[in-house]
């Protein structure tokens, strides 16, 4: 019984040589990648394009850059791809070369525009009042068990002038928390977004569209609020900011955001490396997919270089001036 | 839309009802038949697995890898009729290669495989000719749950398969000395509630099971979703055999190696095996 099940019974796995990795791998994507309509992808012209290029002589490193090249069309800050000894490789332009990563900057905020006795939590969230303002700030690094923290900074910030929610750089995770933990900010329930995901090898394998809302719970809090948000602001950081944008009293500055909102799913290869796959469309209330695009804010502003370097947040600023 | 998934939801959720239905339906029958203990018995195991593994939800490769994180603590009770309740653990952690390190300084992690069984079994013993040997036939219940966590670098996706049964079983026990025997039982899980990971994992449905942010009620609401399934598409099978030596009127120790085989088709292949080789404790109460 030990070994015999596994000759009898298991499906046979994707060999481990140089063409049948890449085959596993543009399999995958063929049939599981999910905004492949949006983001005008075509997996066959690209295996025409690629496939060539793989031999059974392909190295290790080759073969990475041959992956690399075909995904790097995609331009999805979704899509990694991951091996030993190298850095992680991101399709998405922007994130893969840190254009304008540095144009964010915690410390500056904490150091320059806090009031002492802010609360800070690594790596999660810092909260506080801005200096000399009656003005609450909450920074979100991503999406999760963070937002539990919402409740008390509505509580501390009830009777202020307004309050600002800084998505800029946000990560991503489980957008749900977010939606969960925001109900006093509504007072009706708002629809955010709708999703599907694949759910067969077909092109147009995909399950019902799904509607998420955002439903009213606790007391309202109906006070002006900025959106903080730019081009790291990604995947459920998006979806975080689908949300604050059914709202009324919101305006959003900043940059546009990464435009990846489909869940992802990881996968292995027989080799051992490991890459995400986004397996979803969205749709925004307005029936429009801003998947490849995304979501732009009221006001566009840009942090400068050099300003940030000397401790500035610009845009902070500009979101102070809002109220 | 939603509203459409939600009655798909609903109906399925009627299944649980229709599972617990013919659950206590098998209880109630039989529980006339109980009886207090006689000669009750309490047995600890554990020891070394090997569990191998391929589901194609999350990956194409069959994931291997042995653990000394198998425990097991069972109950035999019964006088007109033989019962038990056992609760069986195991851990497991394969990986395809070795954990490496990448981004410089972060590193890669196995996979995480944690097995929990809980069964209720009640038979009949039935007549043998050998003195000394006993042969019982009876219906069991088993909850088998399969939580997993797959690691890919930076990301992790969690699944779970967890069949909720109704079978058979038959359990011989051959007396070799007076003070020893061996003993072979058989599970044949018949009807299943299955409740299971979606296609690609990670699905709407998925996200709103898990949108409660509580393990239990995320656990109620996947068990919520699954499908009641018979062995066209669900093939299960335990056999353990064992040794047993009597040490003292209330202690004896032995042996015991169990086999345990899942396959299940929807929505895409499950197979899943595992050899466990335990060491027994057990003491008559």
């Amino acid at each position: 019984m030990l070994t015999s099940c596994e000759e009898v019974f298991f499906q046979p796995e994707p060999a481990n040589d140089p063409e049948a990795l890449f085959e596993n791998l543009w399999k995958v994507f063929n049939e599981d990648y999910g905004p492949t309509t949006e983001r005008g992808i075509d997996w066959d012209a690209l295996y025409a394009t690629y496939r060539p290029q793989v031999t059974a002589s392909t190295s290790d490193d080759e073969l990475f850059a041959v992956i690399n090249s075909m995904l790097a069309t995609t331009d999805d800050g979704h899509v990694n791809l991951t091996a030993p000894g190298r850095d992680g490789v991101n399709a998405n332009y922007l994130r893969q070369n840190e254009i304008n990563d540095s144009l964010f900057n915690l410390d500056n905020i904490t150091n320059r525009y806090l009031e002492p006795g802010f609360t800070l939590l690594k790596d999660e969230f810092v909260y506080g009042t801005i200096l000399g303002e009656n003005i609450g700030y909450f920074y979100f690094n991503n999406i999760g068990d963070n937002f539990f923290a919402f409740h008390e900074f509505l509580d501390i910030y009830k009777d202020a002038t307004g309050i600002i929610i800084d998505l800029r750089h946000n990560g991503g995770g489980d957008f749900t928390y977010c939606y969960t933990e925001m109900g006093r900010l509504v007072d009706e329930k708002r629809l955010a977004f709708s999703s599907r995901t694949k759910n067969g090898t077909g092109p147009d394998d995909f399950t019902d569209w799904t509607d998420w809302y955002v439903e009213p719970e606790g007391e309202y809090y109906n006070k002006p609020i900025v959106l903080l948000i730019d081009r790291f602001t990604i995947s459920a950081g998006e979806r975080a900011v689908m949300a604050f944008m059914t709202l009324p009293n919101v305006t959003m500055i900043g940059d546009t955001t990464c435009g990846a909102q489909a869940t992802i799913v990881g996968r292995e290869l027989a080799n051992g490396w490991y890459y995400t796959v986004p397996i979803q469309n969205t749709l925004l209330p307005d029936g429009k997919t801003y998947e490849g695009v995304g979501l732009a804010p009221d006001i566009l502003f840009y942090n400068e270089i050099n300003e940030v370097r000397i401790g500035l947040d610009r845009t902070l600023e500009k979101a102070v001036d809002e109220f | 839309m939603t509203d459409i998934q939600i009655s798909a939801v609903g109906i399925r959720k009627n299944q649980l009802h229709v599972f617990a239905f013919f659950l206590s339906c098998f209880l109630f029958l039989l529980s006339p038949l109980l009886s207090y203990a006689q000669h009750p018995e309490l047995s600890l195991r554990a020891g070394p697995g090997f569990h191998d593994r391929q589901d194609q939800i999350f990956s194409p490769f069959v994931h291997h890898d042995a653990s000394f994180l198998n425990f097991g603590l069972q109950y035999d009770w019964g006088k007109k009729m033989d019962q038990f309740i056992a609760l069986d653990f195991g851990s497991y952690n394969p990986i395809l290669v070795p954990s490496y390190t990448y981004n410089e300084d972060d590193i890669t992690y196995p996979h995480n495989f944690t097995l929990v069984n809980l069964t209720y079994g009640l038979g009949k013993k039935m007549q043998v000719k050998r003195e000394g040997d006993e042969f019982t036939l009876g219906g069991f219940f088993e909850a088998d749950v399969q939580a997993a966590t797959y690691n890919y670098a930076w990301i992790g996706t969690s699944g779970y398969m967890a069949p909720f049964s109704l079978g058979i079983w038959a359990d011989y026990q051959y007396q070799l000395t007076p003070k020893s025997r061996l003993t072979g039982k058989v599970l044949l899980p018949l009807v299943s509630l299955v409740a299971r990971s979606p296609y690609l994992a990670n699905d709407d449905e998925y996200i709103e099971n898990t949108a409660n942010h509580n393990g239990f009620k995320t656990f109620f609401e996947f068990l919520g979703d699954g499908d009641i399934q018979t062995l066209n598409h669900i093939q299960q099978l335990e056999v353990n055999l064992g040794y047993q030596h009597q040490l003292s009127e209330r202690w004896s120790i032995g042996g015991l190696y169990a086999f345990r085989f899942i396959h299940y088709s929807k929505p895409l292949n499950f197979l899943s095996y595992r050899n466990t080789f335990y060491f027994n404790l057990a003491y008559a109460l």
